[in-house]
């Protein structure tokens, strides 16, 4: 009788992992098919000015579970101390740039045609407007770009310890 | 006291199942993998049936014959041979209740093996799916779905035969001894 209750116990024990498989299973479904249909706000994980196009290559995560839509760029151009270049605003550029759920989408910002390339200490200041399919709400993400500004910010924190 | 607890954990194990099938059903039309599930479950019991009542039957046999009560040779010896004619043509009701019985778990071999490669095929499609080798966004949980579903009835099945085979060489041990 000692071998029919060895079997016993052995069926319930891999009875119990198959069901706490099934329940995680169905439980981690629930949780994605919910995650799926919040809407994340963009982040803007890297920017890099691009010489040859005379552009900024943002680098924009969505961290949500929904699909995001750029539909237009601004941006507002700030000398700094090195250039000749005079300040300017662009407003409302049309794109249509698809970020998907959960990637990092590389996203370019073409300066003002003409202008002279960037230089240390320029600053750029681009806002995206994007729209998520829950509503036809307009929501905006800024970000501030500055030539050169990581390398500074690094010797202000050594300077400051 | 042991066919109590049998039949306390069998009401036991029906009742959850009856529970869980009562949740998902409330459920199937939100979740096409609860679907997928019920319908993995119900279908792999369909084929697997035929062993779980085979095997279930001869481990109750075998252990009323450790127990020295009595059992119709007959009626086993219908399950062992297609038929009662062949069962009496083959004079299979004069051999010892435990020889028939390891001739029955003999019978349900090829079923066995036809069911566990069923299970086995589905189970690869599915490690397929989780590892991405295959990659479908739709039809990889329903996949994993089925198999889990597919995986109830195969750990009945397979717990049960391996009882049914424990007691079965308990029986012809039992057997052998009085022999010697």
């Amino acid at each position: 009788m000692k071998r029919a209750s060895i079997v016993l116990v052995v069926s319930i024990f891999v009875a119990l992992v198959l069901g706490w498989t099934i329940g995680s299973f169905f439980t981690g479904r629930n949780v994605e098919k919910v995650i799926a249909s919040i809407p994340g706000s963009p982040i803007v994980v890297n920017a890099v000015y691009n010489k040859e196009h005379h552009s900024i290559v943002y680098s924009i995560l969505n961290p949500g579970g929904t699909p995001l839509t750029i539909v237009n760029e601004s941006f507002v151009f700030t000398p700094g101390k090195e250039t000749k270049e005079k300040g300017y605003i662009v407003s409302h550029v049309p794109v249509h740039v698809n970020l998907p759920p959960g990637t990092i989408t590389a996203v370019e910002l073409k300066l003002k045609e003409g202008t002279e390339k960037l230089k240390l200490g320029d600053a750029v200041l681009a806002t995206f407007t994007y729209v998520h399919p829950l509503s036809p709400d307009l929501y905006t993400v800024a970000h501030p770009f500055k030539m050169g500004v990581k390398a500074e910010k690094k010797e202000e924190n050594k300077g400051g310890k | 006291m042991q066919r109590a607890v049998w039949w306390i954990a069998l009401t036991l194990f029906s009742l959850t199942i009856a529970f869980g099938l009562f949740l998902m059903t409330a459920s199937v039309a939100a979740n096409p993998e609860a679907a997928a599930f019920i319908l993995g479950l119900l279908g792999f019991w369909l084929f697997a049936n035929r062993l779980i009542f085979g095997y279930g039957a001869i481990s109750n046999t075998a252990e009323k014959v450790i127990e020295g009560e009595d059992v119709n040779r007959e009626e086993i010896a219908e399950k062992v041979a297609k038929s009662p004619e062949a069962a009496k043509a083959q004079r299979l009701e004069e051999l010892e209740v435990a020889t028939l019985l390891s001739m029955w778990y003999g019978v349900l071999e090829p079923f066995k093996y036809a069911y566990y490669l069923g299970f086995f095929l589905l189970f690869l499609v599915a490690a397929f799916f989780e590892l991405n080798i295959l990659s479908s966004v739709i039809f990889g949980p329903v996949v994993e779905a089925v198999t889990l579903g597919a995986a109830v009835p195969t750990l009945l099945v397979w717990s049960l035969e391996w009882l049914a085979r424990q007691q079965v060489s308990s029986a012809l041990e039992k057997l052998l001894s009085k022999n010697a």
